[in-house]
């Protein structure tokens, strides 16, 4: 890295910036409740940013034997890219974060856990297939520019993902539950108890009639939704005056009840950084308070051409250029414990998952899932499952028609979400 | 290189162990609206090592290759922490083999200028198009594999890969309305894929101007008819995956389902998964086990007849290899894939698929797809109405779902119109995306569809 920046500095340039990283991932993997593999990854790689004549040029290379090439590349690059409107920043004041535990999560100890879990599932009547992956990741990050900065951040990365699979009479049952944190997680007895559930509810199909209807969508499924207002709020389709949300800083475009906050300073969650991937410093910010539009996910680029700053989400792998995205997401959660939400459902469907997100216009925030895995409520009850039905609308439509937010949420990586029930949502169920 | 990987092959102590070293440069030129967003080139180099003992794997990769006999310790440190029940991998037949890319215009003797201009091209078709066109984004990318595998049993593979294609959507804008439409074109032909399209940019353009005056869909169960493109999509996604073996290598139930011989569409349904077409964007010739990939039928005059394996899902089911073990690079283990998988052409012409259908849509263009396996969804470009067997006005916002044991039985013609679509996406499949692949199909009718909306 130091050869590469020392190649940078004997070059006429206006600017340039190097990121390094580096990751090493051992996950163990359990496939149809047997152990399938056991891996070791190790990637280390450098990303070149540079500026020359206005122009922007990158390139990147794993390959630390020709540190003279990745220049070049970047050179050619450099005759064609896009003006550049930014300067990289210099150093600035960080916060500590707690974002590394070196404690690690042994191998051994990992696969003991995914065979405790294969033999309590084993007692069950039911036969259901289970994938485990038990992930233990480190990762280092170092960006050094023309402005004087060098920072450097380490992270540590436990994470735990189930899924179920089994075939009954309501046909294949796909349940899924996950974990995931900066540091080591607690056990998962109450995953595979929600896990369970699931599969309970599941053992029965329901008929769910198309129209209107009450939908309450739970934090895994609500995610699909969150993907049109990520798309919104980007800078890259700000800048491009092709977002919905161009220019409405400030004004209503959800419901009162709805707040979204980028925050990317929560003690040990996953999207958790003291700076950004161009080394702007993370705070935690609104995005959405009370229904009322109050700001975008930006970086260098996207903020300076729309003459704002820089928001702190920029995020690369060392092969790309930086795009802006959420440092962790929180949608602020409600007042009613999910548990409530469902009693007071007089004939509704809740939602755990769906197939299809992201297909639809999101840019005009349109979705039109499938039901992947959800329950027909009635009373109160879960009555059993709906299947071949299908979920539609427009989130800047029916997130005004929200009438509840629970108080409990879930946390899906950098996604912290409360259950949110909306008063009519289009069903279409087959006949 | 040939030394260092056999000096290596020699550590090894397990029942089975290869080696993967993986050299790739990329160049892409990316055109986001009036900006060229990124245009240069990327280079990767690095390795991996699979160790097999007594049921499981063990896997370990690296960048330089200074590090090989470390991995190669490593994967078989990882592969003997824990024995299973698992049972080994089909005995295949060593190969020794060197595939070089035959393309007809190498793009890697095409440099960044020509690129750069040809993409701009397309891009100024799109915003030189009017004032309700707001945005454009243009791709081009090549992309240089070269793969050496070499295996304990003495499989010795080196495999070089081109791959080259083009995309452009358009954005049109009507005060909140927005609309996208998008082609794309890619494979393993050369530096000729790219090259005379302005017709298509024009007609993207078009269709994301008319889309602005559509009409949503409204939702319902319907007939519909796909065009290759989307019927290839759904071919993919609705029993692709589904006959990927390892969801069912160790699942009885499953198997019960999938048991060869069953009923699984009208007699005159035919689906291939076929690695072996040189050219096409999913061609591979060998997959990432070293197994030659060939032509397998799935469903053969509608029976089911075959399945897509790895050597330990063709070992646990006591099938034979198909050759569809692929990794998106060196840094994954292989696990079952598809290659270039299509609907085989039937004896309808266009006009016959559409008589009889009294409310149907006409649909084109595919924006993706997702499956559980049995309950599945894929999305339009577009769509327009059919009435009374006649297209009439667009529509949009079209995703269909269906039920696959339901939906291919559902299937009431097959055109003569076969065409294989690769473009630059890829598929998705436990955290390995893209995947280079085909897929595609005739015109097809299907009924009763379910498509939401309001």
């Amino acid at each position: 890295m130091e050869k590469i920046v020392e190649i940078l500095k004997k070059k006429d340039l206006e600017g340039f910036e190097v990121y390094l990283e580096e990751t090493e991932s051992n996950p163990v993997i359990f496939e149809q409740n047997e152990l399938q593999s056991l891996e070791k990854k190790f990637d280390r790689g450098v990303g070149v940013r540079l500026i020359r004549n206005g122009r922007l040029g990158f390139s990147s290379t794993n390959d630390f034997e020709s540190p003279d090439e990745v220049v070049e590349y970047a050179l050619e690059s450099a005759r064609y890219g896009e003006k550049v409107t930014y300067s990289f920043p210099g150093p600035s004041e960080t916060a500590d974060l707690r974002i590394y535990s070196d404690e690690g999560w042994p191998e051994k100890e990992r696969i003991e856990i995914g065979n405790r879990i294969l033999e309590e599932l084993k007692g069950l009547a039911r036969d259901v297939k289970i994938d485990m992956e038990l992930d233990y990741t480190r990762k280092k990050a170092t960006i050094i520019n023309s402005a004087g900065l060098q920072v450097e951040m380490e992270k540590t990365f436990y994470s735990f993902e189930i899924s179920g699979f089994t075939i009954t009479e309501s046909g294949f049952v796909w349940v899924y539950e996950q974990k995931a944190s900066l540091k080591p997680l607690p056990p998962f007895d109450d995953l595979i108890r929600k896990l369970l559930k699931k599969l309970e509810h599941a053992d029965r199909t329901a008929r769910s009639k198309s129209g209107e209807l009450k939908v309450v969508f739970a934090p895994q499924a609500l995610f699909s939704l969150i993907r049109p207002f990520a798309v919104g709020l980007s800078g890259k389709n700000i800048a491009k005056r092709i977002s919905p949300l161009t220019n409405r800083i400030g004004e209503k475009i959800v419901g009162e009840n709805i707040t979204f906050i980028d925050d990317g300073t929560i003690p040990w969650s996953w999207g958790t950084r003291p700076f950004d991937d161009e080394g702007i410093p993370v705070k935690k910010r609104f995005l959405i308070e009370k229904g009322v539009l109050r700001g975008y996910l930006l970086d260098l680029n996207t903020s300076s051409k729309i003459g704002m700053e820089s928001t702190g989400n920029a995020f690369r792998k060392y092969s790309s250029l930086p795009s802006p995205s959420f440092n962790n997401l929180l949608i602020e959660p409600g007042e009613i414990p999910s548990s409530e939400i469902f009693k007071d459902i007089d004939y509704g469907i809740v939602v755990h998952s769906v197939i299809g997100g992201g297909q639809s216009n999101l840019l005009a925030g349109d979705f039109s899932l499938n039901i992947g895995l959800g329950f027909l409520i009635e009373k109160g009850e879960v009555v059993g499952r709906v299947k071949d039905t299908m979920v539609a609308g427009n989130v800047y439509d029916c997130f005004n028609r929200v009438y509840a937010v629970s108080r409990d949420t879930e946390a899906l990586g950098p996604y912290i979400l409360p259950y949110i029930a909306f008063e009519k949502l289009n069903v279409t169920a087959k006949e | 290189m040939e030394s260092i990987i056999k000096k290596a092959l020699e550590l090894a102590a397990v029942e089975y162990l290869d080696i993967r070293l993986e050299e790739s440069t990329i160049t892409q030129i990316v055109y986001s609206g009036k900006e060229l967003e990124k245009a240069g080139t990327n280079k990767k180099k690095g390795g991996s090592v699979r160790a097999f003992h007594r049921g499981s794997f063990g896997f370990a990769t690296f960048n330089s290759i200074d590090e090989l006999p470390k991995a190669v310790e490593e994967a078989q440190r990882l592969a003997r922490i824990s024995e299973t029940k698992g049972s080994g991998l089909k005995k295949v037949d060593p190969v020794k083999d060197r595939i070089k890319a035959v393309v007809d215009d190498n793009p890697l003797e095409h440099g960044l200028e020509e690129k750069v201009d040809l993409a701009r091209k397309y891009n100024e078709i799109i915003l030189s198009a009017g004032e309700k066109i707001q945005s454009s984004r243009v791709l081009y990318e090549d992309r240089f594999v070269k793969t050496y595998f070499y295996s304990t049993e003495g499989t010795e593979l080196e495999i070089e890969k081109i791959y080259c294609g083009v995309s452009f959507a358009s954005f049109a804008r009507d005060g909140s309305n927005v609309q996208m439409a998008f082609n794309s074109f890619g494979d393993q032909r050369g530096f000729g894929t790219v090259l005379d399209h302005e017709t298509d940019v024009e007609e993207v353009v078009k269709h994301s101007l008319d889309l602005l005056k559509a009409e949503k869909v409204e939702g319902g169960v319907y007939t519909v008819v796909l065009d290759p493109r989307i019927a290839g999509t759904f071919i993919h996604e609705a029993f692709g995956h589904l006959s990927e073996a390892d969801h069912m290598a160790r699942n009885e139930k499953l198997k019960a389902i999938m048991k060869k011989g069953s009923r699984f569409g009208p007699d005159y349904l035919n689906v291939i998964d076929d690695g072996s077409m040189i050219g096409e964007r999913g061609y591979i010739g060998y997959d990432d086990e070293g197994v030659r990939a060939r032509k397998n039928y799935l469903i053969k005059d509608g029976i089911l007849v075959g399945r897509l394996h790895s050597r330990q899902t063709a070992e646990l089911m006591g099938e034979d290899v198909t050759g569809n073990a692929r990794a998106i690079d060196f840094s994954f283990m292989p696990i079952v894939r598809m290659t270039v998988t299509y609907i085989d052409r039937g004896d309808k012409e266009f006009e016959e698929l559409l008589e009889g259908i009294e409310r149907g849509l006409y649909v084109i263009g595919a924006l993706g797809g997702q499956t559980e396996l049995e309950m599945f969804t894929f999305s339009a470009e577009r769509a327009y109405k059919i009435e009374n067997g006649r297209i009439g006005e667009m529509v949009r916002d079209v995703v269909l779902s269906g039920n696959v044991f339901e939906t291919l039985k559902n299937i009431e013609g097959i055109g003569k119109d076969l065409v294989l679509y690769g473009g630059l996406g890829g598929c998705g499949k436990r955290g390995q995306f893209p995947l280079p692949v085909s897929d595609g199909s005739p015109h097809i009718r299907i009924k009763n569809v379910v498509i939401g909306g309001k």
